[in-house]
């Protein structure tokens, strides 16, 4: 039983990593597209939109990585522009759906009373629509394009967050710590603000990596559609969706965008497991 | 049970007033106007009107809004612009293939989900579980758009086993243009359902009575049959009825990716076209169908599991 110790240190080790390493390799991922987006404009090879018809089509090489469009377009260039503009207005949607949803929820369960009758009802009647139904009625009202899009995913995506708050300031308010600032004579804002949300808040962000996901898809499938990124703009559901009649002759133009894609999702949903561990999981889709 | 049942449905119903005043809402009080949208940049003030009268848009609003929940209840919903034929024959012909497409990838989610989650819930925390957590995340990440043309390339253009798109009429017919579709549509459902059923698995291979039925030294199979994924579906059933509504999206894109003329492509030709009544019925519709399944599954939880419906009372 000499070794005993030894044995114990060569166990713990590995252990340590196994626990995190979704959280790493979520985080390498994710980390990685967003730089490489970020970069855009200093490592894209090519002009996004410089048509070549002499370079059209050709499959995948050492000086096109993701090859050509019907046009000649570099299409390495091309998921690159893309990316920068799904990743920029996915985050800004989904957290600004989040603001509102925990401000909104926080309130209405601080509160309680007829404002929190309001919200409940209103978020559980969007939570109810099916997400793009109701994202497609608003974008026919604002009209196709980015603009439309984001308006609409964030006037349905507040609903899921407000509810979640809620819920969790329903059970805080009673808690110790809520009561002593009554006690203490604060006001609701500072009660609300400095003392709820903070702790609140987590559940919050937890989903967050969730609905990025859901977002990326549901912007790139209004974009696939034409309603979302109008030429000759970039992103990356219109670079698939103008691949799509080239399909049989060249395969790569919606195929490698798309892998890009999932590999985003995958890593933000790494994320979201490594950090929970699994315990919240998509069930209140 | 009856007073359980009765509160259910009337929550149901107030939802459904939810959902109508929302659209309604959405589509009338937004700045703009709508039919200055729909006849475009040209239209003379005087046709603006003409339409706007027809609409019966120059009404107040409470008559408007009382006019179209009467048309919902009715079923008569009136014309559409722009395909001059009564909504409801338009809905008609339109439906069987939506709903074709989604039982069929409810099926396939279910087909491929159910053995995925078993394996994972009794594997928990070795490589399989993590394999298959993987895959199911991967799944979860892909645009049903995206898996729908890679299908097709694999399936129909390269190996041409089905057919690239399209729609046949008939049970052969709808079994062969709706496989790649419902398969895109079924994978992008897989991690919901083995998320859900390997944490009620889980839940259940923990409780005493599976302890009991092992000690007694009944087989694996048997266990797993009749004690533990019986027990365990329930939550599965409720998960899927919650997730009509992300189904309902996403055969609206799929159809558009394989060219069926189902509700979903209704739906956006709709948008395209700012048929307005067309989008305010149809978007009210695919909420009603999620609420009045999530009733439906409520119903049967309660018929299935006598706690729930105690639990209501109680309450």
């Amino acid at each position: 039983m000499t070794s005993a110790p030894v044995k114990v240190n060569q166990r713990k080790r590995p252990r340590l990593k196994v626990d995190n390493w979704e959280l790493t390799i979520g985080l390498t991922i994710v980390g990685a597209i967003c730089l490489a987006a970020v970069l855009a404009p200093l490592i894209a090879p090519y002009n996004p939109n410089q048509v070549n018809i002499l370079q059209a089509l050709q499959g995948p090489s050492l000086s096109h990585w993701f090859g050509t469009d019907f046009v000649g377009r570099d299409l390495l260039s091309r998921t690159l522009y893309g990316l920068r503009v799904d990743i920029f207005v996915v985050a800004l949607i989904t957290y600004a759906g989040l603001c509102v949803g925990v401000v909104v929820g926080t309130v209405a369960g601080y509160f309680g009373g007829w404002f929190d009758a309001i919200v409940g009802r209103v978020s559980d009647t969007v939570i109810s629509f099916p997400f793009i139904v109701l994202v497609l009625a608003v974008v026919a009202i604002v009209g196709p394009g980015l603009k439309g899009v984001a308006i609409g995913i964030v006037i349905v995506g507040w609903a899921l967050y407000a509810r979640l708050a809620r819920s969790e300031m329903l059970t805080m308010r009673e808690q110790p710590f809520m009561l002593a600032t009554k006690a203490l004579g604060y006001s609701n804002a500072r009660a609300i603000f400095r003392h709820a949300l903070p702790n609140l808040i987590r559940s919050s962000l937890v989903y967050s990596t969730v609905d990025v996901v859901v977002n990326m898809l549901v912007l790139a499938g209004l974009s696939y559609l034409g309603l979302g990124q109008q030429a000759p703009g970039a992103d990356l559901g219109s670079i698939i969706a103008g691949g799509q009649s080239y399909l049989l002759n060249a395969w790569w133009i919606s195929t490698i965008p798309g892998v890009v894609l999932v590999l985003f999702g995958l890593g933000v949903s790494m994320i979201g497991d490594g950090v929970t561990k699994g315990e919240l999981s998509m069930v209140s889709l | 049970m009856l007073i359980y049942m009765l509160r259910r449905v009337g929550t149901s119903l107030v939802q459904l007033f939810g959902l109508a005043l929302l659209a309604f809402t959405l589509i009338h009080l937004v700045p703009g106007n709508p039919v200055r949208t729909m006849l475009g940049g040209r239209a003379t003030p005087l046709q603006v009107r003409q339409v706007s009268d027809s609409l019966g848009l120059n009404r107040p609003l409470v008559n408007q809004f009382g006019s179209f929940i009467e048309h919902l209840v009715t079923g008569h919903f009136g014309q559409s612009f722009t395909f001059s034929q009564s909504i409801s024959s338009l809905i008609s012909e339109r439906l069987l293939p939506s709903a074709a497409l989604i039982c069929y990838g409810t099926i396939v989610a279910i087909v491929i989900g159910v053995p995925l989650a078993i394996v994972s819930a009794l594997r928990s925390g070795r490589a399989v579980d993590h394999g298959i957590r993987i895959l199911t995340t991967v799944s979860f990440a892909m645009p049903t758009f995206w898996s729908g043309l890679v299908l097709a390339l694999i399936f129909a253009l390269k190996l041409h086993w089905l057919p690239v798109s399209g729609y046949t009429p008939g049970f052969v017919g709808i079994v062969r243009s709706l496989t790649l579709p419902a398969l895109a549509l079924g994978l992008s459902l897989l991690a919901v359902v083995v998320r859900t059923l390997r944490s009620s698995v889980r839940n259940v291979l923990a409780m005493e009575y599976v302890e009991a039925a092992a000690a007694r030294g009944f087989s694996t199979w048997r266990i797993l049959i009749k004690h533990v994924i019986r027990n365990s579906i329930m939550p599965t059933v409720t998960v899927l009825a919650v997730n009509v509504g992300f189904l309902i999206g996403g055969t609206v894109v799929l159809e558009q990716v394989f060219q069926i003329p189902g509700l979903g492509s209704l739906l956006f030709q709709s948008v395209e076209q700012r048929d307005y009544p067309l989008v305010e019925t149809l978007s009210v519709l695919a909420g009603a169908v999620v609420v009045l399944l999530n009733l439906g599954a409520d119903v049967m939880q309660a018929v299935v599991d006598p706690r729930v419906r105690l639990g209501g009372q109680s309450v």
